[in-house]
């Protein structure tokens, strides 16, 4: 979100990633709505002061006749300044001319995945064909790499593609996403972003993590670590206790939070799992704060 | 009679939201603003109930000022309500201070806006 952290798409958008979608943009369309873990996938940009930007996708396992589904679309609509949308490449669509603006309705299926995208775009006054042309460009699903890349809302970080997210909070200055592994032994993990660290931030760092840890939790051990340039710390804890360890319900947990000073934000990302053992963190994961920070034994 | 609670249509509420941000806040020209610790203690006056008259007076305690302590960020927000920056820019340049994203930054000055008019140390003007 913030144009200081985020990486930006080739046509100098920025770009949002989130459930295995890329989504390019100008900069002061935020995300509005970011869909959670529900199928369809869906996420809605506004601006100051309109939505500009909606997509949806779902995975189809064929590749739907899109000319004739928006044909139909653009009946439907009964509007006397209905057109053609053209010169968009692979994109099918029309244009709907309104009285205060255009709105534009476009979809594209990618078979690599095999998924249906959709997108509505909103122009308010002038429609601009070079931002249309290139934001329509910029959206498409992420590539079959070993880490997904979740990016939006100042938080940006690689993990592995077997996460799914389960949570995702934005409260004021405050970003939180929660992940989880689907499994017998379920691993759970959570980053989090704050800014204006220096302003709230008054207690060590250490003392802050051991504040966030989840009812139950006892700290085990603390380490320094380093995150990239960053001095951070990192914290082992665990909720036992004999009945908890006899029935396998044991739960270790390690936090690793770190505080930037050139974006003056702190971070946090929390790894749990069903075990009296240590966890290990999961390869790859990534989180970038001024730079990208290799989440590790240790830390990157 | 019942009444339905209907949403307010997504025009209206777009246009609620423009106008909050073109307005301006003013400061309450008889608060007085001090620097305390890292951010900034508000006195303002309050006037009199009509009916705190004695006896009632006698009993009820009454303070003819109301103090706010406001921490750091909220001294700076109170420092950019100079009568001539519309909200729209106030939240801007707290965004730019603190590196935030507008819209992040339009929730928390906005919020704290709504807290300050409640309490009497600014009124919103074009609203």
């Amino acid at each position: 979100m913030s144009t200081a952290d985020a990486e930006t798409s080739p046509a100098g958008l920025e770009r949002t990633c989130w459930q295995g979608m890329e989504i390019g943009h100008p900069a002061d369309w935020e995300p509005g709505f970011l869909s959670g873990p529900d199928v369809p996938g869906r996420c809605v940009f506004v601006d100051r002061r309109f939505q500009r930007l909606e997509v949806h996708w779902r995975d189809l396992p064929r590749r739907p006749d899109l000319k004739q589904m928006y044909t139909r679309l653009a009946k439907s609509r009964r509007k006397k300044g209905v057109s053609a949308l053209t010169d968009v490449g692979r994109w099918e669509g029309f244009v709907c001319r309104e009285e205060a603006g255009s709105v534009v309705y476009a979809g594209c299926y990618f078979p690599d995945p095999r998924r249906l995208v959709e997108a509505v775009l909103i122009w308010p006054g002038r429609r601009d064909r070079k931002v249309e042309r290139a934001v329509l460009g910029a959206i498409r699903p992420q590539g079959p790499s070993k880490a997904l890349r979740w990016q939006a809302l100042g938080l940006s970080a690689s993990l592995p593609r077997d996460f799914r997210l389960t949570e995702a909070k934005s409260l004021v200055g405050r970003v939180t996403w929660d992940f989880r592994r689907p499994g017998r032994r379920g691993v759970g993990l959570s980053m989090e972003r704050i800014v204006m660290g220096r302003a709230w931030l008054k207690a060590p760092l250490s003392d802050w993590v051991r504040g966030q840890l989840p009812q139950g939790f006892r700290p085990v051990r603390e380490l320094a670590a380093e995150a990239g340039p960053h001095r951070g710390v990192e914290l082992r804890s665990r909720r036992s206790n004999v009945l908890r360890w006899v029935l396998g319900l044991a739960v270790s947990r390690v936090d690793v939070a770190w505080s930037c000073p050139q974006q003056d934000r702190v971070y946090r990302v929390g790894l749990w799992q069903r075990t009296s053992g240590d966890v290990d963190w999961p390869e790859p994961l990534e989180v970038r704060c001024c730079r990208t920070v290799r989440i590790g034994p240790g830390v990157g | 009679m019942k009444r339905s609670k209907r949403k307010k249509p997504a025009s209206k509420r777009e246009m609620a939201a423009s106008k909050l941000l073109a307005s301006v806040p003013m400061r309450n020209e008889v608060a007085e603003v001090t620097p305390s610790g890292e951010g900034a203690l508000v006195t303002v006056p309050v006037r009199r109930p009509g009916w705190l008259i004695p006896p009632i007076s006698w009993v009820l305690p009454w303070r003819s000022h109301r103090r706010i302590q406001l921490d750091a960020p909220g001294a700076e927000v109170l420092g950019l309500c100079d009568g001539e920056r519309n909200v729209e820019q106030v939240v801007e340049s707290f965004a730019r201070a603190h590196k935030l994203s507008f819209r992040e930054s339009q929730l928390a000055v906005t919020a704290f806006l709504r807290e300050l008019l409640r309490r009497g140390i600014i009124a919103l003007v074009g609203t």
